[in-house]
Formats: C-alpha cells, structure tokens, sequence
C-alpha cells in the first residue's frame, strides 16, 4: 500500500513538473531561485506546448 | 508449482473473460448489471496484454532491456530523462485521456450498449492499444521522433507534407466539436457559466503565484486551485438562483459560442506560464480525480444498464446522429477504441522518458486499455440513465419538436418513455431550467455521473452539486485543449506559412502570432457557429466528420508503424497492424463517402444540400430564412469538401506506402531501417 500510494505521488509530481525540474537542476548543478524556475518554465513550456493535446 | 499455478490463473481469467462477454451479448430482456460490462472489459484487457501484447514485445518487436533507450543516451535532464515506468505510465495516461473517451461512448449509446461496449473492449485490444504500442516502438527506436518526420522518412516527403495538413485539419475539427460540447453544456445555464468562468480568473491567479510568489510549488498552487473551483460551484449556485445576478450569466449558444473564440484567442497568445500552464495542471489533476472517483463509484453502485443492448436506431435513424451502426458507431467511439492523435504523444513526450524498452510493453498499451476502461465507464453512466432521459437531453430540436410537450411525445413514441414533468423535476433536481436539447454528449454524461456519484451516499439532495462537479471538471478540460490546441495549430499555420515568409516563423513576432492565431480560431470558431446555428444541434454533422478524420490519423500511424515492421524484416507480422488499418480503411471511407454522397438529407451533406437549394428554388423559404438557408447550403457543401479532403490526404498516405511495402517485399527497394543504433546500456536498477 505503501508503496502504491509513493508511486502515485512520485506520478503527481511528474506531471506537475516538479520532477522534472529537480532532475534539472542536478543536471546543471543549480540551485533553486525564482528566476531558476522561470528559466525551466520557459524551456519546458516551450517544447511542452508545441505538441498536440490528445483529444 | 508456481508456473502451473501462474498458467491456471490466466485460463481461469480467460474463461472469466469469455464467460462475461458471452454474458453481455447474449442477455436480452432484463436490465443487465453493468458489473458484467467491467468483468468482461478487465478480463478481455488482462488477457490482451499478457497475451497478445507480449506477442507483440517480444516476438515482433523483440524489444531488449539491454539497449539504451533517447532517454539514457540523450539524457539532457529536461525531456530526455529515464523514468520509472509507472511514473511514464501515469504520464501517458495523463496526456492520452481527453473528452474523446467520455464524449463518442456516451453519444454512441443511441445504437444501445452493446455495439459501443464491443467496439471499445476489442478494438482496444487489437487495434488502438497495438497503434499507440508500435507507435511508441518506432519512435523510441528513432530517438523520440515524431509521427511526421517518421513518415517522412519511412514512406516519403509526401508522406511526411500530408501527415503534417491532416493533424492541422483534423485539429480545426477537433477544436470546433469540442467547443461545440461546451457551448451546448452551458447553453442558458447560468450556474455552469459561472462555474467556468470563475475558472479563468483562479487560472491567472495560479500563474502568478507559481511565477513569482511560491515558484515550483505546482502541486500546491493546483491544490489552492481546485479549493477555489470547489468553491466557485457553490458560488455558481448562488448565481443561477440570484435574480439579479442569473440573467447575466445566461447565456444563448451564440454568444457562448463568441465568447469561447475570443477565450481560444486570448489562450493562444498570452504567455503559457499565465493561464495555459496553470490551467492544464489543474485540469489534468482533476481529471485523473473524476475518473478515479467514477470507477470507485461504479464498482460501488454497480448500476444496472437501462438502455437495451440494441436500440431501434441501429438502422440508421438516430436522433442524435444520422448513420447505420456501421460504419457509424466506430467513428463515433475513436478515442477508447483507436484514436490517431494518440500516434501524436506516443511519438511526443513518451518515447523520451522510457528508461528500459521493455517498459513500453506497460506504457504504450497498458495505457491505452486503461483509456479503453474509461470509455467504458463513460458508457455505462450514459446507459444508467432512463433511456427516455437520455434521448430527450441528447435529441435536438429539429429531431424531436421544439416544445417540451412535443419532444416527449416524439421520444415515447419510439418506444422510451418520459414525460415534460420528469424531465422538469430532473433539471430542477440538478439547479437547471432545462435539460432538453443538450445534445453534445456531455449533459447527460454528467447527468449519469451525478447520479451514480449520488448514489454512493451523499444522496439526491445534492445531486446539483455531483452534476455541474461533472460539468465543471469535462470543460475545465476542453476548454484547456482549445486554448493548448488553438496554440499548436498556431505552430503548424506558422511554419507552414514560414515556408513562404520568414518573418512569420518565429514565435516572438507578435503581428505574426497575432494573424496565425487568429486564422486558426476563426477556422474552428467558423465550424463551432455554424454547429451552433444548425437546426440538427451541429454533433450530427461535425462529431462524424471529427471521428472521421481521427480514425484516418489512425489509419496514417498504422501506415507507418506496417511500414517499418516490413523494414525490420517482419513482413510475416504485418497482419497485426495491417489488420486494424484494413479494417480503419474500409470504416473511414464507407463512413466518409456516405457523409459525403448518401441520398439522405440527414446522412449526405450534399443530399441536405440539394434539399436546402430545391426549397430556395422553389420559393418555399420563407424570406428572413434566406440568408440562413444559403448559410446552410454553404455549410452542408464546405462539410463536403473537408470530409473529401480527409480521404484523399489518407489515400495519398495509404498509396505512398503501398508503394513502398511493393517495393521491398518485391525486391526491388531496399528494406533500409533508420533506427538509432544500437547501445548497450548503462543504466543501473537503482538509478529508475
């Protein structure tokens, strides 16, 4: 049980970025701050959004 | 001892499988249990993907856990990364699930609930699980590329130009009927409207407060948002019973229509980080939540299925679309059956998080039948609806009569009765004035929903609360693909139109984001007027035409995903995508040529046509109808040309490849696989 419940939140927070973003970070050695999150945003949008939804 | 058990396990699954299909296709007469429906689709998926799908995996495919993935050997920490495979799986059902699987099975249930549920639980199995699985395959093998540039460099340039036109097509379509939803849910319902466009603000307050006052706290800012969505439904009811404040947010089709083009223009254009990021974060949260709740809330209600297994309208006279249960009922249900646009992400973001290739054995098609069972459920909420309610919500007016009095007649005349006073009691029930005439699928869905969330224990009383809840939660969605999607087709218009002026390639010129946006919403925001303005409620015209050009998507990813099975030297396994393309090939064209040339006014645009221009000839239009009608005759004839377009830009597709499959299996073309190639990975267990 324990275990499904961390695979959903680990799930939650892959959808909601926040994976994403702390995996790069360790990538470029950073740390956190507003305009490191801005930075990430506007990559991440970038692609994230030039692709087609599902319908 | 254990292997023999394992084995026994899966024959008494694939008994239970049998047993349960055969239970719901062959009662007739008592309401069946709609439990029935969830055994016979769990177990017919259980067996398909231990099945079928390892078949595919690892006799087809031979998929090698020893080969670095793009994410390993791209890792770049942004979209190439390897991810825990129920983390890709979460991730891909996310993106995967739209109002596709919710809306075609509830607007098929006219045909009753066993076509629908069939074509859901083996078309899944064997055509659209395969699709977004193969799909995933190739993509994966080509370092995350893209469906187009798989066809262009698989099958050809054409392939490729005629692959890219069809998505932006289909996207127009797709946008229009998807806002046509919308508009027909909150048609003079000021609580609904309220509820949406409370959602807007909360949207723009999200951004802000994840771009400067809490960065990266997305999980929060979303929990902050669904408080406030939570909270603008109970303002919502407050609004539609204020006297003061009702008449402003009742709104006509029309001028919901207007409003949701400007809202898709705005969409496009403001910075994503505003409203579209925040938006879609929300809107995904809560549509896992709602699908969640709905399959516990099934599980617990288990209610029985009040629509027969065959209605009368299997012959082609359903008030809610024109068209024979074939070809008609597999255009109607495409996404949770077999839907092309699913090609798009499992060529997208996917292929870049797989860490080990065995994992798209799970994510590619296990997400597709979990999509399959969503659809499924969608079904079952339209089908435990009194079919007498079913169709007076989902009729239009130029179908059933344009009184209450005269709609119930119509409906209880086709043997499903229901009276003006139930239909009045109900919409009372839900905090509405009227539930006639919402056609679109999503009314009656939320009306299901609401009705089986009800019966979980929160009772009647609050049954308007579960149903504007449903309400809230399908266009918090939609509305969140109109503007992702408006943005997309920007994309595409610019660098299509770059081609010809280089200015307008770029992203960050505002004239030319400004003019791409706006052709792109007036070209969806042309068909959702003229669907509003259409006496037959506009789904029974644009839903086909959006099926219709979905399936053909579908049928372009099969092209390409036969095309390399026949490159990688597995001719002799071409059948397991040559199957379904045959079979979308034959649905799409009988489906698109009868849409085009039947001689039914209802069915053929151009037979509606020549009706509307036969009257105009004759003088029996009156005269403040004229400019209407002509509009009609417009309208019937540009549906024409769509649907046309469609089939030729597939045929061009369908023959490029044939040419190509000829040619290496004649041997007289070089079967030249264009894969990445092969890396022994790297990767430890203790790095997923």
């Amino acid at each position: 049980m324990r275990t499904l419940l961390r695979t959903a939140w680990r799930i939650l927070l892959e959808i909601a970025d926040q994976n994403a973003y702390q995996r790069h970070l360790r990538f470029h050695g950073r740390v956190h701050s507003t305009a490191e999150w801005q930075r990430f945003c506007d990559k991440r949008f970038a692609h994230k959004y030039a692709r087609a939804k599902c319908c | 001892m254990k292997k023999v058990l394992g084995h026994g396990a899966w024959v008494v699954v694939s008994i239970a499988a049998a047993f349960f299909l055969g239970g719901i296709a062959m009662d007739r007469g008592e309401p069946v249990n709609s439990f029935w429906l969830v055994l016979a689709a769990v177990c017919t998926y259980l067996v398909g993907f231990r099945f079928y799908a390892k078949f595919i995996a690892a006799k087809v495919m031979t998929l090698n856990d020893q080969r670095a993935t793009p994410a390993e050997r791209l890792r770049d920490g942004l979209d190439f990364e390897p991810t825990n495979k129920w983390i890709v799986f979460g991730h891909h059902f996310a993106a995967i699930a739209g109002p596709g699987p919710l809306v075609g099975p509830t607007l098929a249930a006219q045909f009753g609930y066993l076509p629908g549920a069939l074509w859901i639980i083996i078309g899944c199995v064997l055509g659209g699980a395969v699709q977004d699985f193969v799909i995933l395959f190739c993509s994966m093998r080509r370092d995350g590329k893209s469906l187009g540039q798989m066809a262009r460099e698989e099958i050809g340039k054409i392939g490729g130009f005629t692959a890219l036109l069809t998505v932006l097509f289909i996207m127009i379509i797709l946008l229009a009927v998807v806002a046509l939803v919308v508009v027909n849910a909150l048609k003079g319902s000021p609580w609904g409207t309220f509820t949406i466009a409370a959602t807007m603000p909360i949207a723009l307050f999200m951004g802000v407060y994840l771009r400067y006052l809490r960065p990266g706290k997305v999980l929060e800012c979303s929990a902050i948002g669904f408080v406030l969505v939570m909270a603008s439904i109970f303002g919502g009811q407050a609004v539609g019973e204020s006297a003061t404040m009702a008449p402003w947010f009742t709104l006509s089709a029309t001028a919901l229509a207007v409003a949701t083009i400007i809202y898709g223009f705005f969409a496009s254009v403001l910075p994503v980080w505003l409203f579209l990021a925040p938006r879609d974060y929300l809107s995904t949260f809560v549509k896992l939540g709602v699908v969640a709740m709905l399959a516990v809330g099934i599980v617990f209600v288990h209610p029985a299925l009040q629509l027969p297994a065959f209605t009368r309208f299997t012959d082609g006279s359903g008030p809610i679309f024109a068209g024979k249960i074939f070809p008609f009922c597999f255009i109607t249900i495409a996404c949770g059956a077999v839907s092309g646009f699913h090609a798009l992400i499992s060529s997208g973001t996917t292929p870049k998080m797989i860490a080990r290739e065995w994992n798209a054995w799970p994510v590619g098609y296990g997400s597709m039948l979990l999509e399959g069972f969503v659809g499924i459920m969608a079904l079952i909420a339209a089908c435990s609806l009194q079919p007498g309610v079913f169709f007076a919500v989902n009729s239009p007016a130029g179908i059933v009569g344009s009184t209450p009095d005269a709609a119930v007649a119509t409906i209880s005349s086709w043997g499903f009765p229901v009276t003006a006073a139930e239909m009045q009691s109900l919409a009372v029930d839900v905090g509405e004035k009227n539930l006639f005439y919402r056609t679109g699928g999503a009314p009656s869905l939320a009306l299901g929903m609401a009705q089986i969330f009800a019966k979980t224990g929160s009772g009647r009383a609050i049954l308007g609360f579960w149903y504007h809840f449903a309400i809230m939660f399908e266009a918090l969605f939609i509305l969140t693909i109109i503007a992702a999607g408006t943005r997309v087709g920007r994309f595409m218009l610019q660098d299509l139109l770059g081609h010809a002026w280089k200015p307008l390639r770029r992203s960050n010129w505002m004239p030319g984001v400004m003019a791409t946006s706006g052709a792109i919403v007036l070209a969806w925001g042309y068909f959702l007027y003229q669907g509003v303005r259409d006496p037959l409620g506009g789904i029974n015209s644009l839903w086909p035409l959006f099926g219709i050009g979905n399936q053909l998507l579908a049928a372009i990813a099969l092209c390409v995903a036969t095309t390399i099975l026949i490159k990688m030297h597995r001719a002799r396994y071409m059948w397991i995508t040559g199957i379904p393309l045959a079979w979308l090939v034959v649905v799409c064209f009988t489906a698109g040529w009868e849409k085009i040339f039947s001689d039914q006014p209802r069915l053929g645009f151009l037979a509606d046509a020549d009706r509307l221009q036969s009257a105009l000839n004759a003088g029996k239009v009156a005269a403040d109808q004229i400019a209407v009608t002509q509009g009609q005759i417009f309208n019937d004839r540009l549906d024409a040309v769509v649907c046309g377009v469609f089939m030729v830009l597939v045929l061009l597709i369908l023959a490029d490849s044939l040419r190509v499959w000829f040619g290496i299996l004649s041997g007289s073309r070089e079967a030249k696989v264009v894969e990445a190639p092969f890396v022994m990975t790297q990767l430890r267990a203790e790095e997923l």
